[in-house]
């Protein structure tokens, strides 16, 4: 039995991607020949100038529209058919398409293409846009679609693989959707794995580190899911608990990737949530990297999305500084505690301000994300956010303020309950939303977060994604969209020729421009 | 249930085996004196002679303890040696650690495994001598120099695996519960290097050599086996003997081809006192057997020691080596000159060890 893994657009191309290494690794350790495709990453390399900024994090609603992407498959229709006959090429019995939302149209395409030039074959549906069940029924709705897997496919996978090839009842498979007398059945929830310690290793024997944008270093995602549960948080994964692996397990995989994978490999990047959810593992992990690093005499660096723990000490942090860790990223978010306690994120302000201070006494570098105007935020709120930041101002090394400012995602528990939050219903715009009483509005969010950097500046802290010298384009970019988006053209256009005086070569605007002046709804 | 299962008995149940070997008994109360375990892990190696599949299974612990633990580990427990076999490095799997650690309860037992030496790190001798269990591990370096090593390899980790064996060395020194072969599969490609493996084995504090032919098990292999450079080979064994004698190390080696006489041909043990299990829960008697094979599964210890499979080789054995494998030279060494003594039949149809035989 042969499995093929594909990729479709849109996801990162710096690296490999996770879902597809890590389920490669997990099929073949037990014993299931597999190949994986990064259309990707494929189109993402023979891409032509028209289609440079694609990939862009900004243009990746683009992915999310069928029709759209469909244009652009016709467009590249050679390059796809060499993908689609290189998959075939293998003869796989089933494919295995990892998708989420952002990626859910390209899969569905590419997923038709195959299934009409080889019927035989069965497609597997997979990934973390499952965890909207509506995606489900979507897939369903598609013909060519044979099965969904909404959890994580670590062993269901290869439990799917196995049940089909011994020709077995695919309900035994816990953790599927499947077609059953033309309705869509599911056979129940899947026991998830509480460690991940036997977690099969990632596969990169076909997509190779260094056929990705940066190809030096390791993207690894030692956990699931958080310890903390954010209000305004939808990354989530399935399962919902924090589940990890040990400190010993971290280390093993990564001299397992350093004997294996490239020699060339000297830094990694922790895709975790909260990479320091459980402590212990981190310290078990820190002492093995100094005791026994993966390559001697050579330094291995690595950076981690982090919580504000009290036991991140300064000797835990020199622990961590030995250990290679040149980077920590915190979700701050507010400096105010009563912000804090609504927003369900479990720290002390003082003691955030301790550990920044401790961290770069360690050594180690941090960046701060912040936003702006989550329900409920005082100007008194905010106030002490700009205290804090004033407080951590020598030691923090860069800060991100939140460029949606506080975005209403979906899965989110504030979006479930919006009513909780004091937020106007129906919300029927993750970014323009509004508080009940309209004091909490998009350009009351933006304001804040430009009183935030123009304090940076005067501060001297560098303010991420190079924006600093931009704050009143970034402004005029944002509430041109805002102001199109309710419709208030006139206001829109002068924010747009604003940015446009600065900014004449930025197509988008440009664009904009031409629209709204084509249309004459400017006048409206 | 054999008689000495699940107490500290590892001498009480090797005495009883060897006389139920000299007596070539049927049905034995004392149960195998070597457990061979298969633990497949990743490998980060591509050797020439490997007989790895595309696609095979990892050794999976919490598999391991659901499925077989209950009937097996009672008779690790009395074995004197578990050795670990199986494709790809054993260190490299995720739960390298907890793996051993499990068996490690069985304190009487000697572990042995075989590495390609890069996974044997720092990190894991300290996790062996600390153990305090008694270990061999084999070392398939198969070439003493970066070239030669990475021909035979198909990597590039000679310079890791100089520096592990550097700290495997040190280890050894304050130890006594660590003994380290250094091992060569020796093929066309590699034997004229043999004199200098031995030297160098010596020279890093080897506890030996251990050489032997490959074993072909795919016909595009054929051209690497020694059956094709017996002279070249037969030098070259003389010469590593005498540089072993220089240096005073232990080394095995196979038999020489074409000699005026061989030792005389004995009856092989391995059934008496071997049990090769894999993750299927399928049981040989030992790596070179025929096509036959039993299973643990539905089936109780006893069941399988002293079933139908076990009985039937060893009445059969009664009369000669050919009940398991006609030319197997480990019984009978002048079956060295042999090509059928040089590859493995197992799995086999007629026609393709037909081939394999074309032309020798
Ligand atoms: C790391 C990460 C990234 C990295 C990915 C890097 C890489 N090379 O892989 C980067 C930074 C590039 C990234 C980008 C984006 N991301 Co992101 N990302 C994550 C994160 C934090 C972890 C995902 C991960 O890799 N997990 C580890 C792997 C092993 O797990 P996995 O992929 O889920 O795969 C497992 C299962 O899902 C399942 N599975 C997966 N595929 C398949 C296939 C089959 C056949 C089967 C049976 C099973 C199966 O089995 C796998 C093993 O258990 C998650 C949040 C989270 N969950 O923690 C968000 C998340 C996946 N990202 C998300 C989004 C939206 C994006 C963006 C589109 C954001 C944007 N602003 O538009 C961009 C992509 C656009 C672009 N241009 O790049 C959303 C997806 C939401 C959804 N419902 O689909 C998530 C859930 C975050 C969130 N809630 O907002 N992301
Ligand atoms: S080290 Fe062993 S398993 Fe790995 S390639 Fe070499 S012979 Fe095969």
């Amino acid at each position: 039995m042969k499995v093929a893994l594909v990729q479709c657009p849109v996801w990162g191309t710096r690296e490999p991607p996770l879902g597809l290494v890590q389920l490669s690794g997990c099929l073949k350790a037990f014993g299931i020949e597999t190949k994986s495709f990064d259309l990707n990453n494929y189109l993402f390399r023979h891409r032509s100038e028209s289609f440079d900024n694609l990939w862009a994090w900004e243009q990746s609603q683009f992915w999310y529209d069928r029709d759209s992407v469909e244009k652009f498959f016709v467009s590249v229709s050679a390059t796809i058919d060499v993908f689609v006959d290189g998959v075939l090429g293998f003869s796989p019995n089933i494919i295995g398409f990892t998708v989420t939302a952002s990626t859910f149209a390209s899969s569905v395409l590419i997923a038709g293409h195959l299934k009409q030039k080889n019927p035989d074959c069965l497609i597997v549906f997979g990934g973390q846009g499952f965890m909207d069940s509506r995606a489900v029924s979507r897939a369903f709705a598609e013909a060519s679609i044979d099965y969904v897997v909404p959890a994580d496919g670590d062993s269901v996978f290869p439990e799917l693989v196995g049940i089909i090839e011994r020709k077995g009842d695919v309900r035994e498979c816990l953790g599927l959707y499947f077609r059953n007398a033309g309705s869509v059945a599911y056979s129940g929830d899947p026991v998830s794995r509480t460690s991940l310690d036997s977690l099969a290793y990632m596969d990169f024997t076909d997509l190779r580190v260094q056929d990705y944008e940066d190809g030096r270093h390791l993207l690894m995602m030692a956990s699931r899911g958080c310890v903390w549960h954010c209000a305004f948080c939808s990354s989530r994964a399935f399962g919902d608990k924090y589940r990890f692996m040990s400190g010993e397990r971290i280390h093993q995989e990564i001299v397992y990737h350093k004997t294996t994978v490239s020699s060339d490999v000297r830094h990694i990047d922790f895709a975790d949530l909260a990479f320091n959810g459980n402590m212990d593992r981190v310290r078990t992990f820190c002492d093995l990297m100094v005791r026994y690093p993966p390559v001697p005499q050579e330094s291995m660096s690595w950076l981690a999305n982090a919580i504000i723990h009290p036991e991140l000490t300064l000797e835990t942090l020199s622990r961590m500084a030995a250990a290679g860790c040149v980077r920590l990223i915190f979700g701050i978010e507010s400096g105010s505690p009563a912000l804090l306690k609504r927003m369900r994120k479990n720290y002390d302000p003082a003691i955030a301000v301790r550990v920044i201070k401790d961290a770069r006494t360690a050594g180690i570098h941090t960046t701060c994300n912040f936003m702006f105007g989550f329900p409920g935020e005082t100007e008194s709120d905010f106030e002490q956010t700009l205290d804090f930041l004033r407080a951590i101002a020598s030691s923090v090394d860069r800060v991100y303020p939140s460029r949606t400012y506080c975005a209403m995602e979906e899965f989110s528990s504030f979006y479930a309950h919006p009513e909780e939050f004091g937020i106007k219903t129906p919300i029927t715009h993750h970014l323009y939303w509004e508080s009940v009483d309209g004091t909490n509005t998009y350009p009351v969010r933006l304001k804040r977060c430009q009183r935030f950097e123009l304090l940076c500046r005067e501060l001297g802290v560098q303010v991420d994604s190079g924006v600093q010298t931009a704050v009143h384009r970034d402004e005029w970019f944002n509430l041109g969209h805002y102001y199109e988006y309710r419709r208030e053209y006139g206001r829109a256009l002068e924010y747009f020729y604003k940015y446009a005086a600065e900014d004449p070569c930025n197509a988008i605007v440009a664009r904009k421009i031409q629209e709204i002046s084509a249309a004459g709804k400017a006048g409206v | 249930m054999p008689v000495f299962a699940g107490t500290n008995c590892v001498e009480l149940n090797n005495r009883l085996n060897e006389q139920e070997y000299a007596a070539r008994a049927i049905c034995l109360r004392s149960s195998p004196r070597a457990v061979f375990l298969q633990m497949d892990g990743p490998c980060n190696h591509d050797c020439l002679f490997c007989s790895r599949p595309v696609a095979y299974r990892y050794f999976n612990l919490d598999d391991y303890r659901r499925r077989f633990a209950a009937k097996i580990d009672p008779i690790i427990a009395a074995a004197e040696r578990l050795n670990l076999t199986g494709s790809g490095e054993l260190l490299l799997l995720p739960q390298a650690r907890e793996n051993l650690t499990y068996f490690n309860q069985f304190v009487h037992t000697e572990k042995m495994f075989a590495t390609n030496g890069s996974s044997l790190t720092p990190k894991m001798i300290d996790f062996i001598a600390a153990s305090g269990n008694r270990y061999v591990i084999h070392v398939s370096l198969h070439a003493a120099n970066e070239i030669l090593h990475a021909r035979m390899a198909g990597a590039h980790t000679y310079k890791a695996v100089l520096s592990n064996l550097e700290y495997v060395r040190k280890i050894k020194a304050t130890i006594s519960t660590l003994r380290v072969n250094y091992i060569f599969v020796a093929t066309t490609e590699n034997i004229k290097d043999l004199p200098a493996f031995v030297h160098f084995a010596a020279e890093h504090g080897a506890d030996a050599v251990v050489a032997y032919y490959n074993y072909v098990y795919r016909l595009d292999q054929k051209a690497l086996s020694c059956y094709f450079a017996q002279d070249l080979t037969n030098d070259m064994i003389d010469q590593a003997l005498a540089v072993a004698k220089d240096c005073n190390l232990t080394i095995h080696l196979p038999p020489k081809f074409h000699q005026a006489s061989y030792p005389r041909e004995t009856i092989c043990g391995e059934v008496w006192s071997n049990l090769m299990i894999n993750t299927e829960g399928d049981i040989i008697t030992c790596d070179v057997a025929g096509d036959s094979r039993e299973s643990i599964n539905g089936k109780s210890f006893d069941e399988v020691w002293n079933g139908e499979y076990y009985s039937r080789l060893r009445s059969l054995l009664k009369t000669g080596n050919h009940a398991c494998s006609s030319a197997c030279f480990r019984a009978n060494p002048s079956v060295v000159n042999d090509f059928r003594s040089h590859f493995i039949t197992r799995g086999k149809t007629p026609e393709e060890i037909a081939e394999f035989l074309a032309g020798s």
